[in-house]
């Protein structure tokens, strides 16, 4: 049997025989991967903290025939702070369903995405800046690693730059902005093929203040974003979120559950 | 391997249980086989009438036949304390230390925003209903310290903060038996928050 190790961030656990679980891990060094924690449920057990979603350990994992197994866990951190704060709580959990969804797509960039994810945990952690913004900020970034980048800057169908008085629509198909001109004028010309192909539903209206949160989400690194728009009104923050993670669905072709909660609570 | 079609079902059912793999699985199967048929159809009816007769109860939403259950037809039990566990196995393992002589109210569950299980899905109306109409005095949380124990208590606490009554959560730390040296950081810091005067 023969043996490895990595570190890696457990992003969601399922039940497996009567105190095993089985968990999904997002890591360093082979981007996605389960592994069998065995004895994982049984209170006391070494491994039930170190099996937890949102934990990153150092592991020594074992091949196994079908799943590998975790031989040794080394508990490296695993953010208390977040299972303090329910809606910190659930944009954690969102990100670890960011992760489960978009991870296998990331196989040259695993190692920086690794990084990325423990980093936007640790700013959620610390509680300093609005955790919508880190979302957003977050959101943006895994878009752009993915090479989803949304086109924020000029208008995706006549490439005339966007300004204030030219934001039409962001539109999900085209993955970015249309202008005002191109927005009204695509009915009686379509001036491209694929202009006639996708319908205006997917297409959601944006306002300057919508626009300079998302371009401001993509410019910033996700060390500085502390604090960065903690002026701006909350209303057009949660628009611009709203947004982000509509075209997250459309890419991902589902809905992404773990911040339904948070509808609730608000 | 090879199962005649029958043989094989029963196997491919019994696979299907919490805990239960090919191997106990098939040793179940011929244990069936090896009995007589009289049992075995009493084996059935046994199933049969455990499904048909054990529901939740409408009050606590423990299982029982009984509606309202046992527990909340005992007059000698505090009614002015409730202990809200996940599930019903949570209720009996703590009847089982015969410590606490209160109510119950079982959530069927817990808040999960991965699995998108919000609080519609569970009992979580009633209980704050009992709560606001039973003269409740203290509710204890006997609820897993796991991300969703944890979710689902922050939700509760949330929602019973402005009501009168007194909320709290069993204590978390270190196993009996178990070594401090092994304990891992989270454990450890809940069993520090846990602390009291001795
Ligand atoms: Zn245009
Ligand atoms: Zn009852």
């Amino acid at each position: 049997m023969s043996t490895y190790t990595v570190t890696g961030i457990n992003l969601s656990t399922f039940n497996l025989g009567e105190a095993d679980k089985l968990i999904t891990i997002f890591t360093a060094e082979r981007g996605l991967i389960r592994a069998v924690a065995k004895g994982a449920r049984k209170p006391g057990s070494k491994m039930a903290g170190r099996a937890e979603p949102l934990a990153v350990n150092k592991l020594q994992l074992a091949t196994g025939r079908s799943l590998d197994i975790i031989a040794q866990a080394e508990s490296m951190e695993t953010f208390p702070a977040l299972r303090q704060d329910l809606i910190r709580l659930s944009y954690a959990l969102y990100y670890a369903e960011l992760t489960l969804t978009f991870g296998a797509g990331l196989s040259e960039e695993t190692a920086i995405y690794f990084d990325e994810l423990r980093t936007a945990l640790r700013l959620l952690a610390a509680a300093t800046a609005d955790p919508a913004w880190l979302c957003l900020c977050f959101e943006l970034h895994l878009l752009d690693l993915l090479g989803y980048r949304p086109e924020l800057t000029y208008c995706v169908v006549c490439r005339q730059p966007l300004t204030d008085a030219r934001l039409g629509a962001f539109h999900q198909d085209w993955g970015g902005i249309i202008c005002k001109v191109c927005l009204t004028s695509r009915d009686r010309e379509p001036a491209t093929a694929e202009s006639t192909r996708f319908s205006m539903r997917a297409a959601r209206e944006i306002t300057p203040l919508v626009w300079k949160h998302l371009v401001l989400a993509l410019d910033c690194e996700p060390t500085s974003a502390a604090g960065a728009t903690s002026s701006s009104p909350k209303q057009s923050l949660i628009a611009a979120r709203r947004i982000a993670q509509s075209y997250i669905e459309h890419r991902a072709g589902k809905h992404m559950k773990s911040l339904d909660l948070l509808a609730a609570f608000s | 391997m090879y199962f005649t079609r029958p043989l094989a079902r029963l196997i491919e059912e019994f696979q299907k249980f919490p805990g239960v793999g090919p191997k106990s699985a098939q040793r179940m199967a011929f244990h069936v086989l090896a009995q007589t048929p009289d049992s075995v159809r009493q084996l059935c009816e046994i199933i049969l009438e455990a499904k048909e007769k054990v529901k939740h109860c409408s009050h606590c939403f423990h299982l029982s036949a009984m509606d309202p259950c046992e527990i909340c037809t005992n007059e000698r039990r505090d009614t002015q304390t409730i202990c809200v566990v996940s599930e019903p196995r949570d209720l009996i393992a703590l009847e089982r230390t015969r410590e606490y002589k209160g109510a119950y109210h079982v959530l069927t569950g817990l808040i999960s925003p991965m699995e998108g299980k919000g609080p519609e899905d569970l009992s979580i109306r009633e209980l704050i209903h009992r709560v606001g109409s039973e003269n409740v005095i203290e509710v204890i949380l006997a609820i897993s310290p796991t991300v969703e124990g944890d979710a689902t208590v922050l939700y509760l606490n949330h929602l019973l903060k402005p009501l009168p009554v007194k909320v709290t959560r069993i204590a978390f730390g270190l196993p009996v038996g178990g070594d401090l040296e092994y304990a891992d950081d989270v454990t450890l810091s809940r069993a520090l928050e846990g602390r009291r005067e001795i």
